[in-house]
């Protein structure tokens, strides 16, 4: 029982951040500079998510690097979400088995 | 858009008048899951081997199945899980272990500002559920929608990530040592390559994402450098990075 208690005080901690924006009163129009704040978060947080860690996935960052790039060229080409992510895995499937 | 409310009203014509301010019917409801389970899918592969790799690790320090599958489901968290593993099999004390977890997860505070923002008005039950689906993961995929959000999607994609989490975590307790090695390695790149994917087409649309993107990453790096915990450095780089944006040339990226 001690666990759950454990588990459900990681869950509030986790869960107020994810929630708090949904239900907080919403200012009746934001200013455009938090407006503008707002609309910018995906794009750094894309950066700071792949940044440094997708070099670190695997143990060695040329392989990673390549699955990336694989993804990078096949999104920026054809975008698409599902052929970029098994397309990276595939090539780095195949780096490992040559390496 | 006019277009498509004509549609609209063609097709159910007088027959309920007061549904018509539904604004969820821009687009058909089953178009909405269909391209919600597309976009989902990927979160849910990604998620599958990490997830593994998690149960095994929680299998390996002595917890049981349902303490590891209800860490899952409840707290749903990648990075924080293994960091409470970790830090429990290192003998760190229960209160410790949650307040890393809480600064490691602070980060969706700027996440769900941003979705908020971004979705349409839905019932007020709907919004604890989609509060409670958003990750990295599931932030990345939604934030690209064209236009407002739309409930439907965004619980579609949710739900199909959720499902990747806990089934992986389940699957991996049970199974996860019969899996082939290089398989579970080369799936570990899948969610890194779904960010790239997700950034490339707004990078094609404007440039200048990339060096906010390519800013954001490098703030990353730096703060993580002098030994600052992941949750707070992405945080840190968020606003950072955004917050230079406010500051330069504004209504530039704000168009499309």
């Amino acid at each position: 029982m001690e666990w759950y208690g454990f588990v459900i005080g990681m869950m509030v901690v986790t869960y107020l951040p994810r929630l708090l924006p949904f239900v907080a009163v919403q200012p009746a129009k934001l200013s455009p500079r938090t407006k503008r704040f707002l609309e910018l978060i995906p794009y750094c947080g894309l950066g700071a998510l792949i940044l440094p860690d997708a070099f670190l996935a695997l143990n060695n960052p040329l392989i990673a690097g390549a699955g990336l790039l694989f993804a990078g060229l096949y999104g920026y080409y054809k975008g698409g979400i599902i052929i970029p992510v098994v397309g990276a895995m595939a090539t780095v499937y195949l780096l490992l088995g040559i390496g | 858009m006019n277009k498509e409310l004509d549609k609209q009203s063609n097709r159910q014509p007088n027959k309920q008048p007061d549904k018509q301010p539904n604004k969820q019917s821009d687009k058909p409801a089953e178009h909405l899951i269909q391209t919600g389970i597309k976009n989902g899918l990927p979160i849910l592969i990604g998620y599958f081997p990490i997830a593994i790799a998690f149960a095994m690790m929680a299998k390996q320090i002595g917890l049981d199945f349902w303490q590891v599958v209800s860490m899952s489901m409840l707290v749903y968290a990648g990075a924080a899980q293994f960091m409470a593993v970790g830090l429990l099999a290192a003998g760190v004390g229960v209160w410790p272990i949650i307040g890393t977890v809480f600064f490691i997860n602070i980060r969706h505070l700027l996440m769900s500002s941003a979705l908020a923002n971004k979705l349409e008005p839905l019932p007020g039950w709907l919004k604890p559920i989609v509060g409670f689906g958003i990750t990295d993961e599931s932030f990345s995929v939604l934030a690209f929608y064209p236009g407002r959000l739309k409930p439907s999607y965004a619980l579609t994609v949710e739900m199909l990530a959720y499902i990747g989490w806990v089934s992986g975590t389940a699957i991996g307790y049970l199974a996860g040592q019969f899996l082939p090695s290089p398989l579970q390695v080369s799936m570990k790149i899948g969610l890194y390559a779904m960010f790239v994917a997700l950034l490339m087409p707004q990078v094609r649309r404007n440039i200048g994402i990339l060096f906010l993107a390519i800013g954001a990453g490098l703030v990353n790096l730096g703060v993580r450098s002098l030994g600052i915990d992941a949750g707070i450095s992405i945080l840190l780089a968020i606003v950072f990075c955004a917050g230079l944006g406010t500051i330069g040339p504004s209504k530039q990226a704000k168009e499309g």
